[in-house]
């Protein structure tokens, strides 16, 4: 019983930063359109930036808080520079566009904070609790409890301001947003700076767990995906269950049934819902009239 | 007109043939004031902390050398072509540094899905190839103008089977392992070197892990479950981190872990010194240079001099040490030959009684029948900030 909850809970922990990242691409899918395959290195290049400023010249939390900054005006610049134009193009070409962005963010990477990895502290350093043989780790739990907050939170904005209306609207049908006089390029622009700044968090809160390096958000990003497409793609909700439910199911799978076979296993069960329910756990099917 | 064009024409061919070439007997890339070498690998991208280190400790051996005055006046040229980390494009890159660019020799090919795609291209053409950047076995049986250098996973995992049992004097053997070639070589080694010595038994845990892994909650889980004397963690880089970091979390920070040779650097134990402070004192890894010999000035050296910004750290010391072995090769070809006279074939017949021992490496050697390259190496252990040496540099014993 021990191992079991301390497999679900370090499942959690590493949910959680799925969940943070898959959001923010939900976020941007929803309302451009646009698969954004830089996100995972978008968060990179922030992380990078945050822990440079945390090293050099600033506490953690200011670091942390103008890192978000960063990113938010990254997602702002690169939205407008690279997207905007395009808004018009097929999804493959909003596809390559982002793989570009991608390519251009590891050279950039690695022009201004070199090669190699570094570690970035957590967020909150405390003895860990032992409780009946089971270690929790208080970083753990904030960020379990950070991702729910946060999602908590978008939820009720979008539910329940304008903001979250424009989002909302905008991600149904862009048309009738227009007419309806949404100003739809800034629903793009604020939906590209709040996914940017979610995945640098989960960046941020990643970095302990591996290193702050170039490399570091290559599992997040994959998982984040698929965390979305098991939840549904058309949801705002099912991508952080998924999050967990991947982040748990790994563990699980890994320590009772086969650590070689783990990834075979997590991704057929997920295909097999997928199966059952083709656009994800809560998405939901678009019938429309003819 | 068509007359004087066809005469302008092959007036060309042969004056650009001639201007370039020195002499008939010499192989391709040999010229007037230089001999042209050639590489590929990744230098951006996620693979770009290991190659940019790599390919500048590469330059820097041979801008030093140039420096000096170049082999017998003539300076090397490395042209070094980006792959990504892709084998495809690492073949396209190996052809046109063969039959392209004309490189007289492949120096340091980087990076294991590159080169094993790269070996029948190599084969075929039976240029010399020295150094490859990658544990993989494949060069080792290659062929005669291959000569590897760096130790291979395969070997290394037997040679760690054998430290953890004549110096540990461990009963049980976890091994946790990227599923990888790198991995799964690696556990490989272990089972082979542990049924040579008669102890299979002695292995009581395989636990894998996908590359780019973020949790090893399950597999630290099974180590403790399975009992473990000794832990060896064969994989690179984040894998051996996260699994420091999981062992001190949970605790269990008395395990022996034996890690292999990519990760024994400094800037290693100083990314993971914070995180995992007490497990990272009981990391040991497999040393294959030896940091203490005065060649290492000559390489700290040179990079200050001309590559200030670049790291310096193991992969920078394999570049240099791929470039050294080369130009070794090419110092003893030129006992026997003069350099008009230097090809293909004496290269290599010069580079099968190379016995150097002046580098970083204790002693690189080749014979005709020999390209296992490094075969010695020593158990080194975290120290403060750095490795130190815990024992000779061994071989498996056969």
């Amino acid at each position: 019983m021990t191992i079991f909850l301390q497999n679900i809970i370090s499942g959690l922990e590493t949910g959680a930063l799925y969940a943070l990242a898959a959001l923010g691409l939900v976020l941007i899918f929803r309302t451009s359109d646009v698969i954004n395959f830089a996100q995972g290195d978008i968060a990179m290049f922030s992380t990078f930036f945050g822990y440079r400023i945390f090293e050099k010249y600033m506490s953690y939390p200011l670091a942390v808080i103008l890192a978000l900054l960063f990113a938010v005006g990254l997602g702002y610049v690169l939205e407008r520079v690279f997207l905007r134009k395009a808004l018009k193009l097929g999804i493959i070409n909003k596809i390559i566009i982002t793989m570009g962005m991608l390519m251009i963010i590891q050279g950039l990477t690695v022009i201004f904070y070199g090669t190699e990895d570094y570690y970035l502290r957590k967020a909150i350093e405390m003895d860990n609790f032992d409780i009946a043989g089971i270690i929790i780790q208080p970083n753990a739990l904030f960020i379990i409890f950070l991702t729910l907050g946060i999602v908590i939170l978008f939820n009720y904005l979008l539910k329940n301001t304008k903001f979250g209306i424009s989002i909302r609207t905008t991600a149904e049908d862009e048309e009738t947003a227009r007419l309806m006089g949404i100003p739809v390029g800034k629903v793009y622009s604020r939906s590209w700076m709040i996914a940017t700044a979610l995945g640098a968090l989960a960046g941020i809160l990643v970095a302990p767990k591996t290193q702050v390096s170039i490399s570091m958000m290559l599992d997040i990003h994959l998982k984040s995906f698929i965390a979305a497409v098991v939840g549904g793609f058309s949801s705002f909700f099912g991508p952080v269950v998924g999050g967990f439910l991947i982040g748990v199911a790994d563990n699980l799978v890994g320590y009772y049934w086969s650590l070689d076979w783990k990834t075979a296993i997590v991704y057929g069960i997920l295909l097999i819902t997928l199966i059952i329910k083709p656009a994800g756990i809560f998405g939901k099917v678009v019938r429309k009239k003819v | 007109m068509k007359r004087i064009f066809l005469l302008l024409l092959a007036f060309t061919i042969i004056f650009t043939g001639c201007a370039k070439s020195v002499d008939t007997n010499t192989a391709q890339g040999i010229y007037e004031d230089k001999i042209v070498v050639g590489t590929t690998g990744a230098q951006q991208g996620p693979l770009a902390f290991i190659g940019k280190p790599y390919f500048d400790g590469m330059n820097a051996y041979f801008d030093m050398m140039n420096e000096n005055g170049g082999i017998e006046g003539r300076e090397i040229e490395l042209i070094v072509l980006e792959d990504e980390f892709k084998p495809e494009t690492a073949i396209a890159n190996v052809q046109n540094l063969i039959n392209d660019e004309k490189v007289f020799s492949l120096v340091g090919l980087f990076g294991t899905p590159g080169v094993k795609a790269s070996i029948p291209t190599v084969q075929e053409a039976g240029i010399p190839a020295v150094y490859f950047a990658t544990g993989a076995t494949a060069p080792v049986t290659a062929g005669k103008n291959f000569f590897p250098v760096q130790p291979n996973y395969a070997y290394e995992g037997k040679l760690m089977s054998q430290y953890a049992v004549d110096y540990f004097k461990a009963k049980k053997i976890a091994v946790i392992y990227r599923s990888d070639d790198v991995g799964l070589d690696g556990l490989k080694g272990v089972k082979d070197g542990l049924e040579i010595m008669g102890k299979s038994d002695y292995l009581v845990a395989e636990l894998s892990f996908d590359a780019g892994a973020t949790d090893f909650t399950a597999q630290v889980a099974k180590v403790k479950e399975s009992g473990a004397d000794v832990l060896i963690n064969y994989a690179l880089g984040g894998g051996v981190s996260g699994v420091l970091k999981e062992l001190e979390k949970m605790g269990m920070t008395d395990l022996p872990q034996i890690t292999p040779y990519p990760n024994v650097s400094d800037s290693f134990v100083v990314a993971n010194l914070e995180a995992s402070p007490n497990a990272i004192l009981n990391l040991y890894g497999m040393g294959w240079v030896d940091m203490t010999r005065p060649a290492v000035e000559d390489m700290v050296g040179a990079m200050a001099k001309y590559y200030p910004e670049s790291a310096v750290n193991a992969y920078t010391v394999s570049g240099w040490i791929a470039a050294e072995t080369f130009y070794k090769g090419l110092e003893i070809s030129l006992e026997n030959n003069s350099i008009d006279e230097l090809n293909w074939e004496n290269y290599i017949t010069a580079m099968e009684t190379l016995e150097y021992t002046e580098g970083i490496i204790p002693r690189i050697a080749y014979s005709p029948d020999e390209r296992n390259g490094v075969t010695n190496m020593a158990l080194v252990q975290v120290v403060g900030n750095t490795w130190e040496l815990q024992t000779d540099y061994l071989e498996f014993k056969k």
